[in-house]
């Protein structure tokens, strides 16, 4: 028998089946827990324009960032794979960036709130390639994604002295 | 200006769809393209191949002269100057045969003999010290005949040639390229399977021709291990580039009572 053949068969099949289990419960899993987040810090004010406060003035200022490092699972790039033959929307990756976006957004909030920041100016978001080395689509290929803006300290305005 | 809080939508930048469906119907059409392809490429070929002029297909293989091995002792001098006048009995049954038949030794420990385009053939050391009787060795002689008789050098080479192009086209795409192309290399080898199978019924014919009967021919396949397990025989069905041992065996005793050809007969010795 021809083993070698049946291995090359047999191991990416158990990839496949192994990479779509466990990669759609931890995405199941992570869109859940980011829900959650995402609406307990819905009233954190984040903006992506210079902001100007009404009635407060800004006492304090810092950057705060938020990143998030993924790669693709197995099924995934199996998936974009196919995509790459016949082209249209890579959708087994799409979750997977939305995912990292939202993700790196949450951090970056947390960052604001955990120094004692009111509201984030300014806020940008960038990707980066990190690594994918060979060139041949075989090396890992990962992406960094990178939240940032500008957190702000507020206080009353004082009455204006006479 | 008002800040509004709001949510992420999870249906906008992300498909709500699993991707297992949409991932099953690029896998099944790219497969019938390929399917599709492949089978027109070889259909094609086989129409071809009869045209092409046999002194044109050596040219085409790279060379091969090194790999004869000159025999060293008075036994395999013998034994090369019986396979020369085997072959040469056994060929003059087939009037369309080829110029240049040439049958020499292999230094190779496993028992096999290789069809060479161009006429040369090859036998194995090791098949030299398993065969034990004249018609056993003229079978095998006249299966690789059969090879030359199906042309199944230019076929094959055909056949690579078009999983070269596909395993070229799903290059860049990762894991579902190679399985695509692997699944490919597995359906060739159907085509392999069949060309053996022919080049069996070729060599009996050949044999039959010779002696008379079919005797013995086949015993060279009681000698190669056979696959133990059910699922083992199942698979190496499937992916063997040869039809399963007793399969062939099977094959060729079907063929002898259909053709009514005589199965009892005395199988000559070898000295």
């Amino acid at each position: 028998m021809d083993t070698a053949t049946l291995i090359q068969l047999l191991v990416p099949a158990a990839l496949l089946v192994g990479a779509y289990f466990i990669g759609s419960s931890i995405e199941k899993k992570h869109y859940r827990e980011l829900r959650t987040r995402e609406h307990a810090s819905r009233r954190f004010i984040t903006v992506t324009f210079p902001y100007e406060p009404r009635d407060e003035e800004i006492v304090a200022s810092t950057l705060v960032t938020g990143s998030v490092v993924i790669s693709v699972d197995y099924f995934k790039r199996f998936l974009a794979g196919l995509r790459m033959l016949v082209g249209g929307r890579i959708k087994s990756y799409e979750p997977l960036l939305d995912r990292a976006r939202r993700e790196a957004i949450m951090r970056m909030k947390e960052d604001a709130r955990a120094g004692g920041y009111h509201v984030i100016s300014n806020m940008r978001l960038e990707t980066s390639r990190i690594a994918s080395s060979s060139g041949n689509n075989k090396g890992t290929a990962a992406v960094e994604i990178l939240a940032f803006g500008t957190g702000l300290k507020l206080a009353r305005r004082r009455p204006a002295t006479p | 200006m008002r800040f509004e809080p709001r949510l992420p939508r999870d249906d906008v930048n992300a498909p709500a769809r699993s991707p297992v469906k949409d991932g099953l119907v690029m896998l099944l059409g790219l497969a019938a393209i390929v399917g599709v392809f492949f089978g027109a490429t070889t259909l094609l070929i086989d129409r071809l191949v009869p045209y092409v002029p046999r002194s044109w297909e050596s040219r085409m293989f790279p060379d091969f002269e090194e790999l004869v091995h000159q025999p060293e002792t008075e036994d395999e001098r013998a034994y090369e100057r019986h396979l020369e006048d085997l072959m040469a009995r056994i060929s003059s049954h087939w009037p369309e045969r080829p110029d240049g038949l040439h049958v020499g030794l292999l230094d190779e420990e496993l028992p096999n003999a290789l069809a060479f385009p161009g006429g040369q053939i090859l036998v194995t050391t090791g098949l030299m010290k398993e065969v034990e009787s004249e018609n056993e060795l003229a079978f095998i002689l006249g299966h690789e005949l059969g090879h030359y008789a199906g042309r199944d050098h230019l076929r094959s080479l055909g056949r690579g040639l078009t999983l070269a192009l596909i395993m070229a086209a799903m290059g860049k795409s990762g894991a579902a390229g190679d399985l695509i192309g692997l699944s490919s290399q597995i359906t060739g080898r159907a085509f392999s399977r069949e060309q053996e199978s022919r080049a069996d019924a070729f060599g009996l014919s050949l044999v039959v021709a010779e002696f008379g009967h079919v005797s013995g021919a086949t015993d060279f396949f009681e000698k190669l291990p056979a696959p133990k397990s059910k699922i083992g025989r199942t698979l190496s069905t499937y992916l063997a580039t040869h039809p399963v041992s007793d399969e062939r065996v099977e094959a060729m005793e079907r063929l002898a009572i259909e053709k009514d050809w005589p199965v009892e007969g005395r199988a000559n010795p070898l000295e």
